[in-house]
């Protein structure tokens, strides 16, 4: 119970920093430079048009006026219009947040499994050949940018082998399933459309395994130093005193304790992913949420910026506190160490 | 058992992989596919960039269509007359024209237009707001403008007014909204749905992925039958991504503004061309007339006459040519005679000589702006800056992003020496490039950093455009030119620019593919206008 409280308490100190998080996008995403107005409506129109679109929009007036409408607004759901799609912002969120999940789900297990599945191999063959070419690897996945195995992939993947397809979520001629979750791959299991599911995994393994490599092979290094670290322990020693297979103590008793470190590192990437995926979503033609909050900051499409960011904000928050639970669960410790606080 | 089922589901998925890996998804039998940037906005009231452009003239019709030198020909309108007076247009519209729905286009239809565009006043609306006073229907198949002015270009303006289908329009608006009784005047509707009768009509509009037209099999003209029967359009830039599907024969057509480096490594892909045709757009520095040194006409011609524009033409911006007027060769209304700056030093001193500011050039720095988004500008502002070395001029190079170069040129005070930019004509005269260059109206837009304020210029423009008759009006054109160029020198024109495109040269036949450029921009990805080879397609995807 005592993580509960905790939870909420860390709640209630994330809403105060959404608040001022929309307080700062807000004034710097109107202190940028470029007339919003004149970029969405064209430099030759007329001027009447441009103090109409301003006056409807309240850019005529103090930015504290406008902060308030927008505020009130927000209170009510209504996250205001796109100056680019002409569509409310939510609209646009709703369009475009699922694919840049679906990509993010992905990666994430991609991520997982290389950083548990890099990180133990090296650790269990610690300074063998083994973990040496384990360790250069995971030391070149976590330099190069994601951007740059994406061009790798598609270069090898689809332009030489041609086995993987190139853009889109789905190939032309697949007839998308029906709309639940707008996660495709989801919804064509929902709908027993295997063939639509298989199309859309292949069309995710590039973008998602791009964006999972660097985090992944981050984790893998954390993970291998954790289990040489504990591997020495008097517990882990005692253990195999007793006789307990070597499998069975590194699975159970040095695993856990091993990944802490990467738990940590583990959430707040998942919640980078939202972020960092803009790139991989041009290469990749992805209708994406993160190619839209980049496409809205090189527009100056206020409302949209301001609702990316704020959405943005909140993924890092519910990061935060996922990397708490994990890393509680992993280390109870950690709640004894609050209730001893409390 | 539990084993047992985890290695069936197992192999299932496996299978499933290996399976779809062999599939083979449908496709249309002849596509083009091309790529451009983003956003696509499909109202014609909207957008005037490429993209938007080239999806609005396939899915609309207009009362006049441009031929590849941009003359106006008869496309709705079949004949039409101009008053006395020279300000009422008149227009007789053919029968038999049928919208997407199969509802007959009538002259109510091209009033309802007008009066959308202009009272919205986005996209090509700056046109028509200030000449057009009103439209008027005279009969189902007769149509009126009244301007305010004789307007000469205005059949060439024209092509930009692309006629929606008031009836599916008014079904679909919006009430309340900013218009009134006319609600939004279908805008909402209008972002992913089409109200045309061109010869395309939209299949598919992915927001921020692609927007996918097929072939209207009911167009009132005769297609060839070899047209695609789909057009598509991604929102791509990336060069990997171009070069990638271009080989596996996914795009037909490739982004057109891609590394000289990029186009190297696509031109080596079997089938894939690169092909070059002149654009009526040049890039210019424009330089601040008002402003310390700039303000000095010696002063300018030096610069004018320092530059070095053969590497920029041979080196830099490779398939472009010389340019010489304010406008390019492919324009009509373009004069030869017109100086052509070319570098000569000895000029360019003899210039600075003359200028106030020769024995002070220390302290008259020129700044320059250049478009942090292309890479060319920045070689071209390097040699720029070894130029002027020579000569003792001083240069600032300022990287910037386009939306502090859009908000600093809005500003008399803010706009920098020089700045560097592309201008396009949205219809096929010279007037267009002297409208938005020079005319005061224009002066706080990117496309003018010149800041003239000339009066006098100002009404030799307008009177030039007010002249119906074409020699006549070209002949006035033609003293302007010569003025600006020779008198005023407010501009470097650095060169007139080519569209250097990758394509499929074994299965597609188009103008553009020919090194024909149309004058009026993006009509060179006019569906009607390029031809599929399927067999020859099907051959190279064997």
């Amino acid at each position: 119970m005592e993580i509960i409280k905790t939870i909420w308490k860390k709640t209630i100190y994330s809403l105060i920093v959404l608040i001022g998080l929309s307080i700062i996008t807000f004034s710097m995403a109107r202190l940028m430079p470029g007339n919003t107005i004149r970029m969405a409506l064209g430099s030759r129109a007329p001027e009447w048009v441009v103090e109409k679109v301003m006056k409807e929009n309240h850019l005529d007036e103090s930015i504290y006026k406008q902060y308030y409408y927008w505020f009130k607004n927000i209170l009510h759901g209504d996250l205001g219009s796109s100056w680019l799609t002409g569509r409310s912002v939510m609209e646009d969120i709703k369009k475009f947040f699922p694919a840049t999940l679906e990509i993010a789900i992905y990666a994430i297990i991609f991520m997982g499994i290389l950083g548990l599945l890099s990180g133990v191999i090296a650790g269990w063959f610690a300074d063998s050949w083994i973990d040496n070419i384990i360790r250069v690897i995971a030391y070149m996945g976590s330099s190069v940018p994601s951007y740059i195995f994406a061009i790798f992939f598609m270069l090898i993947f689809s332009y030489k082998l041609q086995i993987l397809p190139t853009i889109g979520r789905l190939s032309s001629g697949v007839i998308p399933p029906p709309a639940i979750t707008h996660l495709i791959t989801i919804d064509a299991l929902l709908a027993g459309d295997f063939n639509a599911f298989f199309d859309a995994l292949k069309h995710l393994i590039l973008p998602a395994t791009a964006l999972g490599m660097q985090p992944g092979t981050s984790a893998g290094r954390l993970i291998r130093a954790g289990i040489v670290g504990n591997a020495g322990k008097d517990y882990i020693i005692a253990a195999k005193s007793y006789g307990i297979p070597d499998k069975l103590i590194m699975l159970k008793y040095v695993l856990k304790p091993s990944i802490i470190p990467a738990a940590s590192i583990f959430a707040l990437s998942s919640a980078c992913i939202f972020v960092e995926a803009f790139i991989i979503e041009g290469m990749f033609n992805w209708p994406g949420f993160a190619r839209y909050g980049m496409n809205a900051l090189l527009s100056k499409d206020l409302n949209a910026i301001s609702a990316v960011i704020l959405i943005v904000g909140i993924l890092y928050i519910l990061a935060n506190i996922i990397a708490d639970l994990t890393v509680f669960w992993l280390d109870p410790r950690i709640g004894i160490n609050i209730r001893s606080e409390g | 058992m539990k084993k047992k089922i985890k290695i069936l589901l197992f192999i299932c998925f496996i299978t499933g992989i290996i399976l779809s890996f062999l599939s083979v998804a449908g496709a249309a039998d002849r596509p083009f596919r091309m790529c451009d940037g983003w956003p696509c906005y499909i109202d014609p009231s909207k957008g005037t960039d490429s993209a938007s452009t080239e999806s609005v003239l396939n899915l609309y019709d207009s009362l006049v269509l441009p031929d590849v030198k941009g003359i106006p020909q008869p496309l709705v309108a079949e004949s039409w007359e101009i008053s006395n007076d020279k300000k009422v247009w008149t227009f007789h519209l053919r029968t038999g024209i049928k919208f997407h729905d199969g509802t007959e286009l009538t002259a109510e239809d091209v009033k309802f237009s007008m009066d959308r565009l202009t009272t919205i006043g986005e996209g090509f609306a700056y046109l028509f707001t200030k000449r057009v006073l009103s439209t008027e229907v005279v009969d189902n198949r007769t149509v009126a403008f009244h301007l305010n002015e004789p307007c000469g270009p205005f059949l060439s303006m024209l092509i930009r007014l692309y006629i929606l289908n008031k009836d599916l329009v008014m079904k679909h608006i919006v009430k309340p909204g900013p218009y009134g009784d006319m609600g939004d005047y279908g805008k909402e509707w209008l972002n992913a749905n089409d109200a045309g009768s061109g010869p395309y009509m939209l299949k598919e509009y992915l927001p921020q992925e692609s927007v996918t037209m097929v072939v209207n099999p009911n167009y009132w003209k005769p297609l060839d039958p070899n047209v695609p029967d789909e057009f598509k359009i991604f929102n791509i830039k990336d060069e990997v991504t171009i070069k990638t599907m271009l080989a596996n024969r996914e795009l037909e057509v490739g982004y057109a503004a891609l590394t000289r480096e990029a186009l190297e490594a696509m031109d080596k892909i079997k089938g894939i061309d690169i092909t070059k045709f002149p654009a009526n757009s040049m890039l210019y520095y424009m330089m601040h007339t008002k402003k310390p040194p700039t303000d000095d006409v010696h002063f300018r011609k030096a610069l004018a006459w320092g530059l070095d524009y053969k590497t920029i033409i041979e080196e830099i911006k490779i398939g472009s040519t010389y340019a010489a007027s304010p406008v390019p060769k492919i324009c009509p209304g373009y004069d030869p005679t017109v100086l052509q700056y070319h570098q000569d030093l000895d000029k360019a001193r003899e210039e600075l000589k003359k200028s106030k500011y020769y024995n002070e050039l220390d302290k008259y720095p020129v700044t320059i702006y250049w478009n942090a988004n292309r890479a060319e500008q920045e070689k071209i502002t390097l040699l720029f800056m070894s130029n002027m070395a020579e000569l003792g001029v001083k240069i600032i190079s300022v990287k910037t992003p386009w939306m502090k170069l859009e908000e600093d040129t809005a500003s008399i005070e803010r706009s920098p020496n020089v700045t560097t930019v592309e201008v396009a004509a949205e219809y096929a005269e010279a007037g267009a490039f002297l409208e938005a260059k020079y005319k005061s109206d224009s002066a706080k837009s990117w496309s003018q950093n010149e800041w003239l304020l000339d009066p006098e210029l100002d009404a030799s423009i307008d009177d030039a455009i007010g002249t119906i008759d074409q020699k006549e009006r070209f002949a006035e054109y033609s003293k302007i030119l010569h003025y600006i160029t020779e008198d005023l020198c407010p501009t470097i024109f650095l060169c007139d620019n080519t569209m250097t495109i990758p394509y499929q040269s074994d299965y597609v036949d188009w103008p553009g593919g020919h090194g024909i450029g149309n004058a009026v921009a993006y009509y060179d990805y006019y569906g009607p206008n390029i031809r599929i080879d399927k067999e020859k397609m099907l051959d190279l995807l064997k």
